[in-house]
C-alpha cells in the first residue's frame, strides 16, 4: 500500500517536470537552409542572398547586430565604408574576406577573438556563398564589388543539381523561396525580400496585358526581370529584380508545373 | 541475495553471455559494416527516440552502478577503522543493490549498441574507426568490472578478519578503478562527438590520444564522478525511503531511516561541489566553440537552464528540509529549530535569483521584448548573480547540517565558545566574499577598473567567481575540521532515536532521488542537443530526418518516460532480487552502543 502510494507521488512530479518543461517556450533548432546562388545574380540579388546566407547557415547574428552595438561582436553597419580603411594594402573587398576566413587575423578593438572561420566547419560556407556575405557587408555603407560565382558542383552543399521534392510545399523548400516570400497557408514560407504571395492569384493576370495568371507566374519565376512586381514589403520592387533568374535551371518541367499550378490556386 | 551457493554464479553468466552478444556486435561485418544506409528507421517512435531511451536509462543504471561502490568501500572503511560492525553490513547492503542491477546495466548497454549500429550504422561505424582500440579494451575492462564486483560482493563474509578484511577493501577499491576507467573510456566516445580533437578537416583520424582527450573529456569525467555519487546515495535513500515506509517494526524503522539518512548524505556531499564542475565544463565548452557555448547559454537551449534551476532548487530545498525534519528526532535539537525560517529564507530568494532569465535570445522577437536584462529583476538574471547565490545557497545548506550534527551534543571545556565563536567569524567572512564579489561584478563601487559606480568590465568580473568559490570552500573545509575537534568529547543531551521520523521526511528522500534523475535526463538531452544538426560536431553531418533538435517540450516527455522506466525497472529488479532472500539481521547506531550522536554519515564522508 506505502509502495502505491510513493509511485502515486513519484509519477505526480515527474508529470509536474514535464507540464512545467511544456509551459516554457518552445523552440526547436532546425538545421539551416540553402539559399539559392547562380554565377549570374545582379550585385544586388547576391547582397540579398547573402543576408540570408548570414540569417541561416551563417549564423553571424548570434553574435552581431546590425544598427546597434552587440555585447559580443562588432555593429556591422556602415562596415561597407569602414572596411576599406581597416588594414594597410587591404581593400574592403580583400578585409572583408579575410574576417571571413582568417577572423583574428585583425581584431577590432576591444574585442576578442571569438569568430571561427566562416569556410571551415562547423559553418562551413562555400566560396559562393562567402561571396554574397560580401557582397551584403560591401552594401552596408560601400560599393559592392565581389562577383558572383556558381557553386562548384563538387560541393556537397550545392544547390545546382534538380532535386526530387514532390509536392509544391517541398519545391518550395528545396528551391528555398520561404527565404523572400510570405505564404500564409504554408508555414515555413516567411520571408520579407520580395512580394507577399498569398493571394498572388487574385492579382497574377492583370500584370501583364495579355499574359493569364499562369503565364504570368510561370514567367516571374523562370525571368523574375520581364516584369518587375510593384509592391515588396519594404517599399516598391527593386529592379533590376532581386530575385535570382536561375531556377529555370533548378527546376524540372513537371515541378514548375506543379509550382504554377499550386501559386494559381493561391486566392 | 542469493538463496544457494550454485545461484551465486548466475549473475557471471549472464554477463559473459552480454559480453559474448556485445562481441558479435561488434564484429560481425554484416550489422558494423553494412556500406548501404546511413540511417534505418525504428518502427512506431523513430530511431532518434528509440536510441534515446535506450542510452539514457542504461546511463542511469551505469551512474548507479558506478557511484554506489565509490562510497560502499569508504563505508566499509570506516567500519573497519573503528571496529563498528554496523557500517561493514550497511556496506555490503549497498553493494547488495548494485549487484542486483549490474546484470540489467549490461544489457541496456548492449541493447545501445544494438540500436547504434543498425539504426545509426554510418555514424557508430565512423566512431568506431576513430576508436578501434578501445572498443576492443571496453568489453575486457567491462568483464573485468564484474567480476571484481561479484568476489567483492560474495567474498564479503569469507574476509571478514585480519589481512583477508584489507584484501577485501583493497578489491573494493580495484573495483572502483575498473569502474573508472571504463566511465573514462566510454566518455571519450561522447565527448569527441561533442568536441572532435585529434582528426583532420575531413574527420581523419590523426591522433587517437588527442581524440581521446578533447576538450570537454576531463571535465565530463569529473562531473559524471561526482554526479554519480549524488545519484548513488539519492537512489540508495529512495530505496530505504520505501523500505522504513513499509517497515512492520521499530526495528525495521530503525534501520532504514539510518540508511536513508546515509544515502542522503553522500547525495548532498556529491550535490555541493557539482555546481563547480559545471561552470568548468561549461568553460571548456566555450573555449571549444563560442557558437555552441552561445546556443548552450544564449541560444535555442537558454530556457533550458529555467527548468535546471528549477530542479536544483528542489534539491537544495529538500535535502535541507530532510535536515530541519531530522532534527526533530535528536533531543536537543530544538534548540535550533528558530533559525530554520531564516535559512529557508535564503534558499528561497536564492533560488529565485537563479532562476531568472539571463539575456534569454531565444528568438530575436523574444529579444526585443525584454531586453537583454530582466524586465523586473534586470541586472538579477546575470552570471554573477547566480554565482553569488548558488554559493549562497551551498553555505546554506552547510549550515543546516552543521545544526543537525550538533543538535544532540553540546561541547564542552573553555575553549568551545571562543571556537564556534570562530567558526561564526568564517562562515560570515565567506558569505561577505560571496555578497561582496557579487554586488561588485555589477558595480565598481571604489573605482578600481574606472568611475567609482560604473560597470566592472567582464574579463575581471569573470574572475571573480574563482574567489567566491575559493571562499566559500574554504569555509566549509576549516569549519568542518574544527567541528571535529569541537566535539570530540562533546556531551550528549540524549537519546538520538532512529525511526522516529514522520512520513513526510521518506517522501522528501524519494522527491531528491526522482528531481535528481530527472535533472540527469535533462542535462544528457543539453550535452546533446548542443551539437544541433551534427552527429560529430562540425565532422560528421546529421542527414536524417532527426537533425533538427526537439523543442524542451518534447525532450521533457522523453526523459520523463527515461525516469519512470529506470524507476519501474530498478524497483521491480529490487523486488525480485529480495524475493528468495532470507531474512537478515538488521542494523542500526543503537543509543546505548559508544558514539550515540555521531550521525552515522557524518563520519563516513569525511
Ligand atoms: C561567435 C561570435 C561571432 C559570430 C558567430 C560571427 N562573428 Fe563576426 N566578429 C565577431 C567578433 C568578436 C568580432 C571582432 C573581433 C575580430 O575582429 O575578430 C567580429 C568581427 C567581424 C568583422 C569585422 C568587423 C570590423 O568592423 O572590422 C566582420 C566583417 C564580421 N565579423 C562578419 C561576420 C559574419 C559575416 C559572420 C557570419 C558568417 C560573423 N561575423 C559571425 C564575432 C562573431
Ligand atoms: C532572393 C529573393 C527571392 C527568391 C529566392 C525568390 N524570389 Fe520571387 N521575387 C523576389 C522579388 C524581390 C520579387 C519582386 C520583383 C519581381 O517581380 O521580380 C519576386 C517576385 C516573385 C513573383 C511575382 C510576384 C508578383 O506579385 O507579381 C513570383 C510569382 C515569385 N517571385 C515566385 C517565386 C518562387 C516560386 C520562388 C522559388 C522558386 C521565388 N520567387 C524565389 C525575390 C525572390
Amino acid at each position: 500500500m506505502q509502495s502505491i502510494k510513493v509511485a502515486v507521488f513519484a509519477l505526480s512530479v515527474i508529470v509536474f517536470f514535464a507540464l512545467f518543461a511544456n509551459s516554457i517556450p518552445q523552440i526547436e533548432s532546425r538545421p539551416p537552409k540553402e539559399v539559392a546562388l547562380g554565377a549570374d545574380m545582379t550585385p544586388q540579388q547576391l547582397a540579398a542572398a547573402g543576408r540570408q546566407v548570414m540569417d541561416t547557415k551563417g549564423g553571424c547574428f548570434t553574435c552581431h547586430s546590425i544598427g546597434s552595438p552587440g555585447p559580443r561582436a562588432p555593429d556591422l553597419q556602415g562596415v561597407g565604408t569602414r572596411a576599406a580603411t581597416r588594414k594597410p594594402g587591404l581593400n574592403a573587398e580583400a578585409y572583408l574576406r579575410e574576417s571571413l576566413i582568417e577572423p583574428c587575423a585583425y581584431i577590432v578593438e576591444s574585442y576578442q577573438c571569438l569568430m571561427t572561420p566562416m569556410n571551415k566547419p562547423p559553418v562551413s560556407l562555400n566560396d559562393a556563398e562567402i561571396n554574397a556575405v560580401i557582397a551584403f557587408l560591401e552594401s552596408l555603407g560601400g560599393e559592392i564589388t565581389v562577383k558572383p560565382i556558381a557553386v562548384s558542383a563538387s560541393s556537397s552543399s550545392s544547390t545546382s543539381q534538380v532535386t526530387d521534392a514532390k509536392t509544391p510545399p517541398e519545391i518550395l523548400k528545396a528551391m528555398a523561396c520561404f527565404g523572400c516570400h510570405t505564404i500564409s497557408s504554408v508555414d515555413f514560407m516567411t520571408g520579407k525580400v520580395g512580394p507577399d504571395l498569398s493571394h498572388i492569384s487574385t492579382v497574377a493576370a492583370t500584370r501583364k496585358p495579355g499574359l493569364s495568371a499562369k503565364d504570368y507566374l510561370r514567367e516571374s519565376i523562370l525571368d523574375p526581370n520581364a516584369f518587375i512586381a510593384p509592391d515588396c514589403p519594404d517599399g516598391p520592387c527593386k529592379s533590376p529584380s532581386l530575385m535570382p533568374p536561375i531556377f529555370g535551371d533548378r527546376l524540372t518541367a513537371k515541378q514548375l508545373d506543379m509550382l504554377v499550378e499550386f501559386l494559381a490556386g493561391l486566392k | 541475495m542469493l538463496s544457494s551457493d550454485k545461484q551465486n554464479w548466475r549473475p557471471l553468466v549472464r554477463a559473459a553471455f552480454v559480453i559474448f552478444f556485445l562481441l558479435i556486435l561488434f564484429t560481425d561485418p554484416a550489422l558494423a559494416q553494412s556500406p548501404d544506409p546511413a540511417y534505418r528507421e525504428f518502427p512506431l517512435i523513430g530511431s532518434r527516440v528509440a536510441l534515446w531511451l535506450v542510452a539514457e536509462v542504461h546511463l542511469m543504471f551505469a551512474a548507479f552502478m558506478l557511484g554506489v561502490p565509490m562510497f560502499a568501500v569508504v563505508v566499509e572503511m570506516v567500519g573497519w577503522r573503528n571496529k563498528d560492525a554496523r557500517y561493514d553490513a550497511l556496506a555490503k547492503e549497498f553493494v547488495k543493490l548494485v549487484v542486483i542491477a549490474a546484470s540489467t546495466t549490461a544489457i541496456l548497454g548492449a541493447l545501445l549498441t544494438f540500436v547504434l549500429t543498425v539504426f545509426y550504422p554510418k555514424f557508430f561505424n565512423y566512431l568506431a574507426n576513430i576508436f578501434s582500440p578501445t572498443f576492443i579494451i571496453y568489453p575486457i575492462l567491462f568483464f573485468g568490472e564484474s567480476f571484481t564486483l561479484y568476489l567483492y560482493y560474495y567474498g564479503w563474509d569469507r574476509m571478514m578478519e585480519g589481512a583477508a578484511k584489507v584484501g577485501h577493501i583493497i578489491i573494493g577499491i580495484v573495483l572502483n578503478i575498473w569502474g573508472t576507467i571504463l566511465m573514462f573510456v566510454a566518455n571519450a566516445w561522447l565527448t569527441f562527438a561533442i568536441s572532435p580533437a585529434g582528426v583532420d578537416d575531413q574527420g581523419n583520424l590523426v591522433d587517437l590520444w588527442a581524440a581521446i582527450t578533447n576538450p570537454t573529456w576531463m571535465p565530463i569525467n569529473v562531473h559524471r564522478l561526482i554526479a554519480n555519487v549524488a545519484f548513488g546515495g539519492s537512489i540508495v535513500a529512495a530505496y530505504s525511503a520505501i523500505k522504513f515506509l513499509n517497515s512492520k517494526n521499530a526495528e525495521e524503522k530503525a534501520h532504514y531511516d539510518w540508511m536513508g539518512y546515509v544515502g542522503n548524505f553522500i547525495a548532498i556531499i556529491g550535490l555541493i561541489p557539482l555546481p563547480f564542475a559545471g561552470y568548468w565544463l561549461g568553460r571548456e565548452i566555450y573555449g571549444f566553440n563560442q557558437q555552441m557555448g552561445i546556443t548552450m547559454m544564449g541560444g535555442f537551449l537558454s530556457w533550458l537552464w529555467i527548468i535546471q534551476a528549477l530542479l536544483i532548487g528542489i534539491l537544495f530545498l529538500t535535502a535541507n528540509y530532510y535536515l530541519w525534519v531530522g532534527m526533530g528526532r535528536i533531543s536537543g535539537g530544538e534548540r535550533y529549530r528558530r533559525y530554520i525560517k531564516y535559512l529557508a529564507a535564503i534558499l528561497v530568494v536564492g533560488w529565485i535569483v537563479w532562476a531568472t532569465p539571463h539575456s534569454i535570445v531565444a528568438s530575436l522577437e523574444e529579444a526585443r521584448k525584454i531586453g537583454q536584462f530582466h524586465p523586473l529583476l534586470g541586472v538579477l538574471g546575470v552570471m554573477s548573480a547566480k554565482n553569488t547565490v548558488v554559493n549562497l545557497m551551498i553555505l546554506t545548506t552547510f549550515i543546516s547540517f552543521l545544526m543537525y550534527r550538533r543538535a544532540g551534543k553540546e561541547a564542552r571545556g573553555g575553549g568551545a565558545r571562543r571556537v564556534k565563536i570562530l567558526q561564526a567569524i568564517m562562515v560570515v567572512s565567506a558569505a561577505s566574499v560571496v555578497l561582496f564579489y557579487g554586488v561588485y561584478g555589477y558595480v565598481d563601487i571604489f573605482g578600481l577598473f574606472g568611475d567609482p559606480g560604473s560597470g566592472t568590465p567582464a574579463i575581471i568580473r569573470i574572475g571573480f567567481s574563482v574567489y567566491q568559490v575559493a571562499a566559500v570552500l574554504a569555509a566549509l573545509f576549516f569549519v568542518t575540521l574544527l567541528d571535529i575537534f569541537l566535539f570530540r568529547r562533546a556531551t550528549t543531551l540524549g537519546p538520538m532515536s532512529w525511526g522516529q521520523m514522520p512520513e513526510r521526511s521518506q517522501y522528501a528522500l524519494v522527491l531528491l532521488a526522482v528531481t535528481f534523475t530527472w535533472l540527469m535526463g535533462l542535462m544528457g538531452y543539453a550535452r546533446n542537443a548542443i551539437r544541433q544538426d551534427w552527429h560529430v560536431f562540425g565532422i560528421l553531418k546529421d542527414t536524417s530526418l532527426d537533425a533538427y533538435s526537439p523543442t524542451l517540450g518534447f525532450a521533457a516527455i522523453v526523459i520523463s518516460v527515461c525516469v519512470i522506466l529506470f524507476f519501474g525497472l530498478i524497483a521491480f529488479i529490487f523486488w525480485l532480487g529480495e524475493l528468495g532472500e532470507k531474512k537478515a539481521k538488521l542494523t542500526f547506531p543503537s543509543s546505548e552502543s559508544k558514539p550515540a550522536y555521531e550521525p552515522a554519515g557524518s563520519g563516513g564522508g569525511k
